[in-house]
């Protein structure tokens, strides 16, 4: 079980020299079994289970059978795979479009073009959606209000309309939205790496532009494609804002959403069927995450990417420059500005009024005063801050160790602790939360108190950024040299004083980048905190949500403060991370 | 502080099973003495010292540092408990502190942590000793290779532990350099009075500095011996071509005369040397000899033995003296003749070697 390094040698077996010697791989594997392995494996054997997990009736296959018997399940399934399917097929083109326009094109504002993509990642998915539920809403929403009043004009009334966002199509036009940023940065490296003779090769057998574009640079970039194409179906089969916001109210249920609703919103809650959905959900994306690694295993194969630090062919397209920069600004409407713009419109408002010049009279600070005379939302606040500086802290230490001891150690212990922390990837934010919530709240869990406070909501968040950060760090301590560590230990410096005096300092920037990261993650936090958290442990996220119900101008207000905290610390974070990238590279 | 080195045996395994990295290697290392352990890269010296430091665990054998056993077949103590300090081939210098921090480290987080006044005057000790106490407070990145490899050592001698490893501390400096710290490391040594293991695979580096060498080859070692004998008196033709440059003659015994010069017949003619015990009569065999161990002929004589009739195929200055490559029947030998001869491409020369400047070696069982 555990992890023996080269340097903590003792293979004869006296159990208190083993102890010693491998105290820390043992404290770190336990944490990490802790963390993701009994949560999980709770969430198994709930699934088996007859009633409240805390008290159950016994054993049973019951729960399986009424979520397979429920017709309602399988259309869930299906929509929740349609919806992914085609919004990946719209951020896909669209990402893909805006990648090659900045890298190979003659566009101009190129560089305002890459922060432009950029900025959407500021906007949480709960906010994007809430402002497209103001502007699209059947009934309320400010576009089809305006909508409804051009077409009055010509004779055609209507209650509601015309556009639905409460609908399939609305779920898949805001999916689509939302995945452009992930795909872009995915791909748009490769754009600028690609080996450009194989352009110049096409173009002398005598293709056109066009048809260059078409039949080599394409099919040449597909792996890269495809591989964000993938991550992305990914990504937003996990997806739970927009289905919340905009799915709920109209009854289209997703994955994610049918287990909130199963486990959090119908009285009383099923946990037996909310931990089979769970675990059929963790099955479908286990499955999609092991096609992934087979689709990107063998990209190398295809090596477009030599290495050479080459300049890729700019290509001219003349007249419609500016169209194409035109179009990233479309994108930057529809997905910042106008949901950034109702948000900010109705947190102006006393109550919620569709945008026009006649309430213009009406315009108030007061909500902003609300935000922050309120107490309430003054100590959820502190707690948000709280939760971030802990979560961001205790996951970057954890992930720090764990790196270390899969990149430098060997054995069973590194292969076990590479396996736990690759599986809260297969699992979404909805099912881990699932899992804890049901594993703190039944024996013998419940005894450590954890579940109501903030600590649930660290360990909830940490496990699931666990795989981005190890992943960060791993790349880190590679660069770092052995004979760097191994000089400490000759001069008699136990192992654990070299980790933290010399293997630390050394990857501080490293560290420091996935600090932000996970500092930015857990500020703008939704799915998770929603489901974990209690009266004690609301976090701001949580509480504007709620607001949204009881009072929709507050919680657009906080939203405005949210996005304005968030812009200048993802611009940091990005810098930070390509810095980063340029100085392993 | 006395070494043993008992049977050490170690496998890698790698994709056509196991290796043996280390196959029974022992030696023994008086206390004070500057042992070099000298080979081809893979030889197994790396591997041997790096056992010993206890970067890794032996499969089997025992090493023993003074009277403490420190590894053996299941048991082995930590690097940071050995009484050793280590100078690594990439300097291994943090580049995240001062030259001042570097040095001092193993005495601010090492076994012993003497008070901070007491720290910071062996630091300066050490630094001064190496002339380097105006480093002390300069970053390690902005030191040049010189000067990392000074700090190195400097922080593997701080904690006064009485064993130095070296693993091939020079190879990344440039040849001036190497010969100044080459000089300086042995007389450090020397006064502090430690015992140092040296690993590298220059044999320069190996008969300059050591009091005893090891030659390892293919996990073992094949001759070990103090620098002079080495070098006149190698075991094998490997020892013999790996510490300097020699001619091989392959040939057989015609009489082995034990007592005085016998006769040893090769495709150039029938020399006169010394014919070891161990060599019988018709016994196959190649006579050696150094490039420094022929003199120039200016005519023949009679009466001189082991003669060699060649043309310069080529003649190089070195300075001191003039290395010619010499076609001798189907041969090509090595010869260096002193400069002040006058040597043209092309000549015929006439070369000779005194019976006690060569050796007879058994065939080359490659």
């Amino acid at each position: 079980m555990a992890v023996t390094y080269a340097t903590t040698p003792v293979r004869s077996f006296q159990p208190g020299r083993w102890l010693k010697a491998n105290a820390m791989s043992i404290i770190v594997i336990g944490l990490v079994i802790f963390l993701v392995f009994v949560p999980i494996s709770r969430l198994l054997i709930s699934s088996f289970q007859l009633g409240h997990p805390a008290f159950p009736d016994g054993w049973t296959l019951s729960n399986y059978e009424s979520a397979f018997a429920a017709e309602n399940f399988y259309v869930t399934l299906a929509r929740t795979f349609w919806i992914a399917a085609v919004g990946t097929a719209i951020s896909l083109t669209l990402a893909v479009m805006l990648a090659w326009l900045v890298e190979r094109t003659d566009m101009p504002f190129r560089n305002l073009a890459w922060v432009i993509v950029l900025i959407p990642m500021a906007v949480p998915g709960i906010l994007f959606a809430m402002g497209w539920n103001l502007l699209l809403a059947p009934k309320s929403g400010a576009v089809n209000v305006f909508l409804r009043d051009m077409l009055a004009g010509v004779g055609l009334s209507m209650e509601q309309g015309p556009i639905n966002l409460y609908s399939v199509g609305g779920l898949i036009f805001l999916d689509g939205i939302r995945g452009v940023t992930t795909i872009f940065l995915m791909v748009v490296g490769s754009f600028r790496m690609m080996d450009p003779t194989l352009e110049e090769a096409a173009r002398v057998s005598k293709a056109g532009r066009v048809a260059t574009f078409f039949k080599v640079t394409l099919p040449a970039l597909s792996p890269a494609i495809l591989a964000a194409g993938m991550f992305s179906f990914i990504l937003s089969m996990e997806s739970f804002e927009a289905a919340l916001a905009v799915g709920l109210p109209g009854g289209v249920f997703v994955l994610s959403t049918l287990i909130y609703f199963t486990t959090r919103v119908q009285p009383p809650p099923d946990y037996g069927l909310g931990a089979v959905f769970g675990v059929i959900f963790m099955v479908i994306m286990i499955l999609l995450l092991i096609g992934y690694r087979r689709a990107v295993r063998h990209s190398e194969r295809y090596s477009t990417i030599t290495g050479k630090g080459f300049r890729p062919r700019i290509i001219s397209i003349g007249k419609w420059r500016y169209p194409a920069f035109c179009l990233f600004l479309a994108y930057f409407v529809i997905a910042v500005v106008l949901p950034f713009a109702i948000l900010l419109w109705v947190s102006l408002m006393p109550s919620y009024r569709p945008p026009s010049l006649d309430v213009l009279h009406l315009l108030t600070f007061k909500n902003f005063m609300t935000v922050f005379a309120d107490e309430a939302i003054l100590k959820v606040i502190w707690n948000t801050l709280e939760l971030m500086l802990i979560t961001a802290t205790a996951t970057m230490i954890l992930a720090f160790f764990v790196s270390w001891m899969i990149v430098r150690g060997h054995g069973s212990g590194k292969a076990l602790l590479d396996l736990l922390v690759f599986i809260p990837l297969a699992v979404p934010g909805i099912v881990i939360a699932m899992a804890l919530l049901i594993a703190y709240l039944s024996p013998p869990l419940n005894y450590l108190g954890i579940y109501g406070t903030i600590w649930i909501l660290v360990i909830g968040l940490a496990v699931s950024y666990l795989p981005f950060c190890t992943r960060l760090m791993n790349a880190a301590i590679i660069q770092i040299h052995k004979d760097l560590e191994q000089a400490a230990q000759v001069s008699g410096v136990t192992l654990f004083r070299t980790l933290i005096f010399i293997t630390l300092p050394l990857l501080f920037p490293a560290f420091v980048a996935g600090w932000i990261w996970v500092a930015v993650h857990s500020l703008r936090a939704f799915a998770i905190p929603l489901m974990l958290s209690g009266r004690h442990n609301q976090v701001f996220a949580v509480m504007l949500w709620e607001y949204w119900e009881k009072s929709m101008p507050v919680a657009c207000a906080m939203g405005v403060l949210l996005i304005i905290a968030l812009i200048p610390l993802t611009l940091v974070l990005r810098r930070f991370i390509s810095q980063l990238s340029r100085q392993q590279g | 502080m006395k070494i043993s080195v008992k049977n050490l045996t170690k496998n890698f395994s790698s994709m056509d099973g196991n290796v043996a990295a280390l196959n029974d290697v022992s030696f023994e290392i008086e206390r004070g003495q500057f042992y070099t352990l000298l080979g081809p890269s893979g030889c197994g010296k790396s591997t041997t010292l790096r056992c010993i430091a206890g970067l890794e665990d032996p499969d089997d054998g025992e090493i023993w540092l003074g009277d403490q056993l420190v590894a053996s077949r299941n048991f082995s103590m930590e690097p940071n408990e050995r009484p050793i300090g280590m100078v690594f081939q990439s300097y291994a210098i943090w580049p995240h502190m001062t030259v001042f921090n570097n040095v001092a480290f193993p005495l601010k987080h090492g076994r012993v942590r003497p008070s901070r006044a007491e720290r910071t005057h062996r630091v300066m000790e050490i630094l001064s000793l190496m002339q380097m106490e105006h480093l002390a407070h300069r970053p390690a990145p902005f030191l040049s290779g010189g000067q990392q490899q000074r700090v190195a050592l400097a922080r593997a001698l701080v904690s006064s532990s009485e064993v130095l490893l070296l693993d091939e501390p020079l190879s990344n400096l440039d040849a001036k350099l190497r010969e100044d710290l080459r000089a300086e490391i042995k007389d450090l040594t020397r006064k502090l009075g430690i015992t140092a293991i040296y690993v590298t695979h220059d044999q320069l580096e190996a008969l300059a500095m050591s009091d005893r060498i090891a030659v390892m080859f293919g996990g073992r070692i094949v001759q070990e011996a103090a620098p002079r004998d080495l070098y006149l008196k190698p075991k094998t033709s490997f020892v013999a071509q790996f510490v300097g440059q020699i001619n091989f003659f392959e040939g057989a015994v015609v009489d082995p005369c034990p007592d005085g010069l016998g006769a040893f017949e090769t495709a150039h003619g029938t020399w006169r040397c010394a014919i070891p015990g161990s060599f019988t009569k018709g016994a196959r065999g190649r006579l050696a000899v150094r490039p420094e161990g022929f003199t120039l002929l200016s005519s023949a004589e009679a009466g001189e033995l082991n003669v060699l009739d060649g043309k310069v195929e080529k003649a190089t200055f070195l300075g001191e003296a003039i290395e010619c490559l010499v076609s001798v029947g189907q041969q090509i030998v090595t010869a260096k003749i002193p400069a002040k001869r006058e040597i043209v491409e092309g000549q015929q020369i006439l070369l000779r070697f005194s019976p006690d400047a060569c050796l007879i070696l058994p065939p080359d069982t490659n």
